[in-house]
């Protein structure tokens, strides 16, 4: 919740939202009983999936075991999760001035900055890998021109390492996280600023103490989706980084594709849904949390 | 109003860095892509750069390989009716999520995102066997359906998130000066949630138009989507009409967003009419 | 006829299981000129034969088995143009049915070689074989031998292009396989060649492509300069426009990759036709000089450049596919654990 919220919160209005908290949840059921059919029930009939295991003489919970007893595979998971938080923080460091400006600087041309933003999300992800590939070349453009300016002085191998990966992320991701942001951006009252700075405020104590919290929920569902959507992508580790960027969805990959275990594949899939949940459910409590505090 | 205060600020050193940061940020996330389009017009069929001789030969190219342009066409069927599906469905949701007091709102939340969260591969195989189990198999309404699951979860999240920060002042201050439900929904909620419809439909269409590891599941010939036949046609053959039927479908998803920002202002998403 | 009565008929007809009507096949290809020239040598002279309609799949097998997989009782796909490894499943999963020599008389004209790998649940219908693609520009000397190859990237004498554990069907053979060949190890103690592999790696002087394309990027941009990449695509990328790469076989040979024909259970019984139409001799001709890759029928005779650049089948070298498809599982899980850190 924002402080927006807490402002118009008379006690009364506070006493009939309570009033309609039996039915305050009626407009969710048609998409919570779309998700039921459509993602729920097949999710259970992975979930059995994944209690076959390969070997003969195999328990239920063998693939389970297998991820939880092994070190590489725990480590693997760690870094999935590290891999999302560090693009997810990379995207809002990014992605947040590129918002503001947006939606504080830009007057005719906004709508073209839109395009700007999606487009590249337009492009199939092959080509976008392709265009990296030619962009980040030990000879490439990237490598001649940080020469050029003496920045380096041997040719970088950018895409052998994590680094490209974090490139190829970040470029998007980001996108989602400067729309998410800018759409709640919008919504904040200027005149909350402008008092603020009228009243002596500093622009970085304005920004910190006005902006930044008013914009929280855009921060958030920006996280939310680019988190998730990092945390279930394969296409990039597998494109870029030389193979040295090894997460999850990955190894569900290589179980369908090369391995043919389709059991310890919905077995890692759950592992990382249930993980991802847990980080999405945290963050939701937090941000209630605060707002309702 | 807030541009006279702009206006009247002397140029700073902190608005030119952000312009800077700003420019930057833009030229990075189109530089793959443009040299994307400079392949799709080279001439040579494995490119050396810089490109020497320009050709629209690859568009010729493009038109008369036939599974190209009929996936296309899917392809953006597809993603606009899960992207509609996903708003007829979710909005609701996000209204209901945004005001609600339970105790249940966090968790029903959490499980309208959850699709996000599942590794799209494992998804996708998931719904093959069980679409297949329905007797709907290798379907378009397989195909639609499955896209939706993955779609809903950004209109939930961008719809809540721009209801949850507008204050509830302006529908209260409406309900009672006698406006009816409905009228409260088109003339007030609907305005200030425009944002977040529009956001989460771009996000919606964006996810489905990419999506390689669900639409692969469900490919079959009148079932292919983009993706899947570029992923078939590079596997055994690389030449720049993979570029220009990417430049292609960029070109026309752009053109799209066009006509939506003449319906509808693109622009309220960074919300110029304020 | 009225409507009643012809249903009546058709029912009557389909019961006999002879369906006298147009039927419609659903069959598999690859995309691209692969495609097109499927289309043009088999799919066309087979719809002029018979007067059946066919629909063409394009995609990837890891997609194709499993879609009859989830389909089984009635599949979606009649005739399945596979992959090694894939077929492998295919027969495992009881997805493909048993060869019946009499409903192909052009099996005949198969040599056996192409046929046992399948254990009679299907047949290569064409092959190319991996070698060392190489830029003559900046590698003067290409090695002889695979080992000196891979000696030559350890001690520096070049930049080499490798294709990375995720790229199916390939790495599996023309990279492990081969290695477990050339040092003489059972393919059960992988811990050798892995040990080797991550020498390799650690010298910096190895790249993977986990896309096909990759590879072709790699070498022009600098990133590379010699590796492991197919025949076929080669040469179709040489007589493209990259004029400075060149491609041989290094001793003791070139690797076998071929592309394989099976029939669904379940599906079409006018698939067996199909695929008689696929093995015949003047048809197979047609496609192995438009896609540039070799074929299988023993009469069929190559155009230049194929005549000159097409192996023998009895020169390439035939991975133990048996043997890979079961230690598969291992040497995923030892890549990732060591070269793949």
């Amino acid at each position: 919740m924002t402080m927006a919220d807490k402002i118009t919160l008379s006690p009364a209005a506070t006493a009939s939202r309570r009033r309609k908290t039996t039915h305050g949840l009626l407009g969710t059921l048609p998409a919570v009983f779309f998700l039921v059919v459509f993602f729920v029930l097949p999710l259970i009939d992975n979930t059995f999936n994944s209690l076959e295991t390969r070997a003969e003489d195999g328990g239920a919970i063998d693939n389970y075991m297998r991820l939880f007893t092994d070190s590489y595979y725990l480590e693997v998971i760690l870094r999935t999760l590290w891999v999302s938080f560090l693009s997810t923080v990379l995207c809002i460091v990014i992605g947040y001035p590129v918002a503001y400006y947006m939606v504080r600087h830009v007057k005719g041309s906004g709508a073209l900055l839109i395009f700007l933003l999606v487009a590249p999300l337009m492009t199939s992800i092959i080509m976008r890998t392709y265009g990296w590939q030619i962009l980040l070349a030990r000879n490439g453009p990237l490598s001649d021109w940080l020469m050029a300016l003496g920045l380096i002085d041997r040719p970088l191998g950018l895409l052998r390492s994590p680094v490209s990966v974090y490139f190829g992320l970040v470029h998007i991701l980001a996108p989602y996280m400067v729309i998410s942001i800018a759409s709640v951006l919008q919504t904040v009252d200027r005149r909350l600023e402008e008092a603020s700075l009228v009243m002596g405020a500093s622009r970085f104590e304005t920004f910190r103490r006005i902006t930044l919290p008013l914009s929280t929920s855009g921060i958030v569902t920006g996280s939310i989706i680019v988190f998730m959507l990092c945390n279930g992508s394969f296409l990039t580790m597998l494109l870029l980084g030389n193979g040295s960027v090894v997460t999850l969805p990955l190894l569900i990959y290589q179980q369908f594709v090369l391995v043919n275990d389709t059991g310890f594949a919905a077995a890692m899939g759950n592992v990382l849904l249930l993980l991802a949940l847990i980080c999405l459910y945290l963050q939701l409590r937090i941000v209630r949390g605060k707002g309702a505090a | 109003m807030p541009a006279i205060l702009s206006n009247r600020k002397r140029p700073d050193t902190g608005l030119m860095v952000l312009r800077i940061f700003v420019a930057a940020f833009f030229i990075f996330l189109l530089a793959p892509i443009l040299i994307v389009v400079l392949y799709s017009v080279s001439d040579a069929a494995y490119t050396v750069w810089p490109i020497q001789d320009l050709s629209l030969r690859w568009y010729e190219r493009m038109i008369e390989y036939r599974p190209f342009l009929t996936s296309l066409g899917f392809s953006f069927k597809v993603a606009i009716w899960a992207a509609a599906l996903s708003i007829l469905i979710g909005v609701p949701a996000a209204l209901a999520l945004a005001r609600s007091r339970s105790p249940l709102a966090e968790a029903v939340t959490t499980f309208l995102l959850a699709p996000l969260s599942m590794p799209m591969i494992l998804l996708g195989v998931a719904l093959l066997y069980y679409f297949s189990w329905m007797g709907l198999g290798v379907s378009q309404t397989g195909v639609i359906l499955s896209h939706t699951v993955v779609s809903l979860p950004y209109i939930v999240r961008t719809v809540a998130a721009v209801y949850m920060n507008a204050g509830k002042g302006q529908e209260e201050s409406a309900a009672i000066l006698g406006a009816n439900r409905v009228q409260v929904f088109v003339r007030v909620t609907l305005p200030m949630i425009r944002a977040g419809i529009l956001a989460g439909g771009i996000f919606a269409m964006l996810i489905s138009l990419d999506n390689l590891p669900i639409s692969f599941f469900f490919a079959g010939p009148d079932t292919n989507t983009l993706p899947v036949v570029m992923l078939a046609y590079q596997q055994n053959q690389f030449d720049p009409a993979i570029a220009a039927i990417s430049t292609t479908q960029m070109v026309i998803a752009i053109a799209m967003l066009l006509v939506v920002q003449r319906l509808t202002g693109l622009h309220h998403i960074i919300g110029q009419q304020r | 006829m009225t409507i009643k009565t012809r249903l009546l008929a058709s029912t009557l007809l389909i019961a006999a299981g002879t369906t006298a009507q147009a039927e419609n096949l659903s069959v598999t290809a690859f995309g691209g000129s692969w495609e097109q020239a499927f289309r043009t040598c088999y799919v066309e002279p087979y719809v002029a034969a018979s007067g059946n309609t066919v629909d063409v799949n394009i995609g990837s097998p890891t997609q194709w088995v499993n879609q009859i997989a989830a389909n089984a009782d009635n599949p979606p796909i009649d005739v399945l143009v596979n992959l090694m490894d894939t077929a492998a499943i295919a027969i495992n999963d009881e997805l493909v049915e048993p060869f019946d020599a009499t409903k192909i008389p052009n099996l005949a004209k198969v040599p056996e070689a192409f046929q046992t790998p399948l254990q009679g649940y299907g047949t290569v219908i064409n092959f190319g074989a991996a070698g060392l693609g190489y830029m003559e520009s900046r590698v003067s000397n290409p090695p002889q031998d695979w080992t000196a190859f891979f000696d030559g990237i350890i001690a520096g004498d070049y930049v080499a292009s490798l294709p990375g554990i995720n790229v199916g069907s390939t790495t599996p053979t023309a990279l492990l396989w081969n290695l477990f060949d050339i040092m003489e190890i059972p393919l059960d103690q992988p811990e050798e060649v892995m040990a080797k592999l991550s020498e390799a790696v650690e010298s910096g002087n190895v790249i993977f492509f986990n896309d096909m394309n990759q590879y072709l990027t790699q070498l022009q941009s600098g990133e590379a300069d010699i590796g492991i990449y197919w025949d076929g695509r080669a040469w179709t990328a040489k007589d493209g426009g990259i004029d400075d790469l060149n491609f041989y076989y290094p001793q003791p040979g070139g690797i076998i990759s071929p592309s394989v024909v099976q029939k669904v259970a379940n599906g079409s019984d006018a698939g067996w036709d199909f695929i008689n139409t696929m093995l015949d001799a003047e048809n197979q001709g047609c496609f192995a000089n438009a896609v540039g890759y070799a074929v299988v029928n023993s009469e069929v005779e190559y155009a230049e450049p194929l005549a000159s650049r097409a192996p023998s089948y009895q020169d390439v070298r035939w991975p133990d596919f048996a043997g890979i498809s079961e230690q598969m599982p291992t040497w995923v899980d030892q890549w990732n654990r060591t070269v793949g850190r």
